[in-house]
């Protein structure tokens, strides 16, 4: 058994070993894509979730004090989770760092123009329409800005691409698993013999399905590498792409323990170790249950 | 040691292929199983492997019962006995060290310890030099012997033989036995399933003889008719 090793035998049956590899590399793509492109909208859907959920802008008109006493009147209803002001000076600032690339723009606008506004956040999302309605009742509001319309576009696309990736995922890993199970029932076939003569000689059964077990093993370990690589590539790739969409949004975290943050975005070391660590550990469980299940299917018929 | 108490084996055909059998065998017997093909030799031999389960009666080995021997038992029972066949069952892309070495390699012994004893069996079996051959690459015979040597490479207590010199001659099936004779002994149990009439009359083994299933002699120091 120990004589003639896993490496020995895949190089004898090349293609079926390929076909099984590259169908677990192309499932294992799939996933990686998919889960990318989950984290990333997720992050940034929790990036706008943490904006303030409403901004709201001043006429001219309105003084500072009406504006402290508008406030006071939200913190008052106790749903206000926060309240920031932004002044005339600070709204410019904000502006000028939007626009620092175009000097023109930059030119034309003073403090004077620019409205205050306070941006406010509540406890919950259904909070919102309360203080929407003391709004209305108010004075001197030019404008008011839900942060949630622009959420809820982002969730009913990423739910949408979330559906359509698991019906694909759930193809391919059935192809997958199909594909495991003949090639190594092949391989067992194969070495009935062998297989008819450890029986005899007192091998455990366990003994006998190890070999199998660690060829769909090994399956698995290659076929996340080479997805990992695929999946690497094509993310460094899209990053100048990727780069200029996320504008203005900062590193996206997908989530912090203690004073490390995982970022998703912009590309790092941490992202490609996490998706390699992802992808092999998907890789294992598929070549580990297609081995056992062939395995506890074919090896019926011979031991 | 070995005990077949009113054992009988009737196959899904319902072919009957042993009808009451019942024999005991002493630790370093040599038994000769005689009679005609289809007489049921074969069966004794694969219900004491736990090949095949008796349709009626039990079979012992030491105090295990074979009949409710638990699944994951039968492994260890088949390390104390050794099996020959006629058609030797080799691995053909193996050489004679690596057919020897699966019976020890599932034991776990080290690669220190597989090459000892196979050198000692090499010796036993006399293929001293045909180590690093291929099947195909040795006569029946030799077979045979690297067939003997696999059989008897673990800590086996009983040896069991089914036709062993079924595809030889008369000169070669000697040079088996001889070796068969040696394994002896060393106090490991012989039960020999054969047709060689010259090699039963000659060695003066018990024999063992059976007609349709049934047993019809059992004599010490007997011949094969």
């Amino acid at each position: 058994m120990k004589a003639l090793s896993n490496w020995k035998r895949i190089r004898r049956t090349p293609y079926q070993t390929l076909a099984a590899i590259f169908m677990i590399a192309i499932t294992l793509f799939v996933l990686s894509i998919f889960l990318l492109i989950a984290a990333i909208s997720s992050a940034v859907i929790s990036y706008f979730e943490s904006k303030p959920q409403i901004t709201v802008f001043f006429q001219e008109t309105v003084d500072k004090s009406q504006i402290d006493a508008i406030s006071g009147r939200l913190q008052g209803t106790g749903k206000v989770a926060s309240l920031i002001y932004v002044s005339k000076d600070e709204a410019l600032k904000i502006y000028q760092e939007q626009n620092k690339n175009d000097p023109l723009l930059l030119e034309m606008v003073t403090a004077d123009i620019l409205p205050e506004s306070i941006e406010v956040s509540t406890y919950s999302p259904s909070q919102l329409t309360e203080i929407a309605e003391i709004l209305k009742s108010e004075k001197g509001i030019d404008e008011v800005v839900f942060q949630k319309d622009v959420v809820d576009t982002l969730i009913s696309w990423t739910s949408t691409i979330r559906k359509m990736g698991i019906v694909f995922l759930v193809f391919l890993l059935a192809a997958t698993f199909f594909i495991l199970l003949t090639s190594i029932g092949m391989k067992i076939a194969n070495r009935k013999d062998e297989i008819e003569i450890l029986k005899l000689v007192g091998a455990t059964p366990w003994y006998i399905r190890r070999p199998f077990i660690a060829e769909g093993l090994a399956y698995g370990v290659m076929g996340a590498f080479i997805s990992w690589i695929i999946a690497s590539g094509i993310v460094l790739y899209a990053q100048p792409y990727m780069t200029s969409f996320l504008q203005g949004i900062p590193p996206l975290a997908l989530f912090s323990i203690s004073t490390f943050s995982f970022h998703i975005w912009p590309p790092n070391i941490y992202l490609f170790l996490g998706l390699f660590l992802t992808l092999e550990l998907a890789g294992i469980t598929i070549g580990l249950l297609g081995s056992l299940l062939a395995v506890s299917r074919y090896m019926k018929y011979y031991i | 040691m070995i005990r077949f108490d009113d054992v009988s084996k009737k196959y899904p055909s319902n072919v009957i292929a042993l009808d009451d059998f019942s024999c005991t065998i002493d630790k370093g017997e040599f038994v000769f199983l005689v009679g005609p093909s289809g007489a049921g030799k074969s069966t004794v031999l694969r219900l004491l492997i736990h090949d095949l389960m008796p349709t009626k009666g039990s079979i012992f080995f030491h105090d295990w019962e074979l009949n409710t021997l638990p699944s994951n038992k039968v492994p260890y029972l088949r390390r104390k006995i050794g099996f020959v066949f006629q058609d030797f069952k080799l691995l053909q892309d193996r050489t004679v060290f690596e057919n020897i070495s699966v019976a020890l390699e599932i034991l776990g012994k080290s690669k220190e310890e597989i090459q000892e004893r196979i050198k000692e069996i090499l010796d036993t079996v006399h293929l001293e030099k045909k180590a690093l051959y291929f099947p195909r690459q040795l006569s029946l015979g030799e077979q045979q012997r690297v067939a003997v040597g696999r059989a008897i490479a673990g800590d086996i207590e009983v040896l069991l033989a089914d036709e062993p010199t079924g595809n030889l001659d008369p000169k070669t099936s000697w040079e088996i036995l001889k070796i068969i004779n040696e394994i002896n002994k060393k106090e490991i149990t012989i039960i020999m399933a054969t047709h060689n009439v010259d090699i039963v009359n000659s060695l003066k083994k018990r024999v063992i003889a059976l007609s349709y299933g049934k047993k019809t002699r059992d004599e010490k120091k007997s011949k094969y008719s």
